[in-house]
């Protein structure tokens, strides 16, 4: 018991200064506030589950990353096309204490419509990308070949430049 | 918008979204008791009951199976249409097909237990889960199949032979020939079912473990 407590409180004091990487991963997965709250509490609590299997011999970030991407891909709640468009136009505005300026808001939108046209897999490898993940990191969290990482990667370039011409 | 400009905008998302919605230790512990939704939980609660409902069962039968054959006159319920004998040869049936049913779900519901203990890679992890899942739609399906007949025979039986002699024509049909029948669809209907549930989500998993896998000409 004592040492579930201990556990418990080793657990969330590393969660607690880690954490960016969940609110990332429900950032690039979720739409909506409602399903990122969902998505942030089943992957802390999958985390918290998966956590005794943590033996450091990957760093705590990759591992974090394992866990809180699985979760996300293995979701299977769905976002109603409406209300999706919806939360496309507003979530930004809600979200946000400091505003960030027009061109940017521009931008984020950007962003936010040539992401959505990834699938899941190429959200989680674009996402550790941008993170700065080496090749050799983002092979390790997926279970890819480094080269792979590069085909990968040079295919998702070309679809989100595709993409973001389009928008 | 290059790839460096994309790479900017993230950043200022990302710290937006840390900034706003930071937790603290006492927010995490809470978190962490509470029940997960995910599609392998609300699986492993199912199991759960089944595993319940199943041992539960279980025991009885074998506890009716212990007395209807040590004090075959204590039994006493649809007694105008089984035999002591019958009674035991039912509930022995059933005891086995209940502990066949409970066996295969412990298992299934062990693998579960490591797979959400383990932080495998992504692919890995699609490998095991799509594996989990097609063991636990089959568990639905075979369960289903095996018990459904053999309840349904034996209300047959009961109500066919209640009221007539048993000839070997009769016999056939109510004892082979309604079992396969009720088999059969239960199999179909289950199988139907549980496509129907869960088909889509393992199809989608399976199409992301295609995409991880290297292409030869790449």
């Amino acid at each position: 018991m004592k040492n579930n407590k201990h556990l418990e409180h080793e657990f969330s004091e590393r969660i607690n200064t880690s954490q960016g990487i969940i609110h990332k991963v429900c950032r690039m997965y979720c739409d909506d506030e409602e399903h990122r709250k969902d998505l942030f509490q089943d992957i802390l609590i999958q985390l918290w589950r998966a956590y005794p299997s943590f033996r450091g011999d990957a760093k705590f970030s990759t591992w974090m990353y394992r866990v809180a991407l699985n979760v996300a891909i293995q979701d299977l709640r769905k976002t109603k096309k409406k209300r999706q468009l919806f939360f496309q136009t507003n979530q930004f505005k809600d979200t946000s204490v400091e505003k960030p300026s027009g061109i940017e808001d521009e931008k984020i939108k950007q962003l936010h419509l040539a992401i959505t046209h990834l699938n899941k897999i190429e959200k989680a490898i674009i996402m550790l990308h941008l993170d700065e993940k080496s090749n050799e990191e983002i092979a390790d969290i997926v279970g890819i070949t480094q080269n792979y990482v590069r085909v990968k990667m040079n295919r998702i370039k070309v679809k989100l430049s595709k993409q973001i011409k389009k928008n | 918008m290059e790839l460096l400009e994309l790479k900017s905008i993230w950043n200022i998302v990302t710290e937006e979204a840390i900034k706003n919605h930071m937790i603290n230790e006492y927010e995490v512990k809470t978190t962490i008791q509470k029940d997960s939704k995910t599609t392998l939980s609300k699986i492993k609660r199912v199991m759960k009951l089944k595993l319940f409902i199943g041992s539960l069962v279980g025991v009885l039968t074998l506890l009716f199976s212990i007395v209807s054959i040590v004090k075959p006159n204590e039994i006493a319920f649809f007694d105008f249409a089984f035999s002591p004998k019958e009674y035991a040869l039912f509930f022995i049936i059933m005891f086995v097909g209940m502990l066949f049913m409970v066996i295969h779900n412990l298992k299934a519901y062990k693998v579960l237990l490591e797979f959400e203990k383990s932080s495998e890679d992504l692919k890995n992890a699609l490998t095991k889960i799509i594996k989990v899942m097609e063991n636990a739609m089959k568990l639905n399906i075979y369960s289903d199949a095996f018990i459904t007949p053999i309840v349904v025979t034996w209300i047959t039986y009961a109500k066919v032979f209640s009221e007539r002699e048993m000839t070997f024509k009769l016999g056939i049909i109510v004892l082979v020939v309604i079992p396969l029948l009720i088999f059969c669809f239960s199999y179909f209907f289950q199988r139907f079912a549980q496509k129907l549930k869960f088909g889509n989500y393992v199809n989608q998993l399976k199409s992301y473990l295609k995409s991880l896998e290297e292409e030869k000409n790449y």
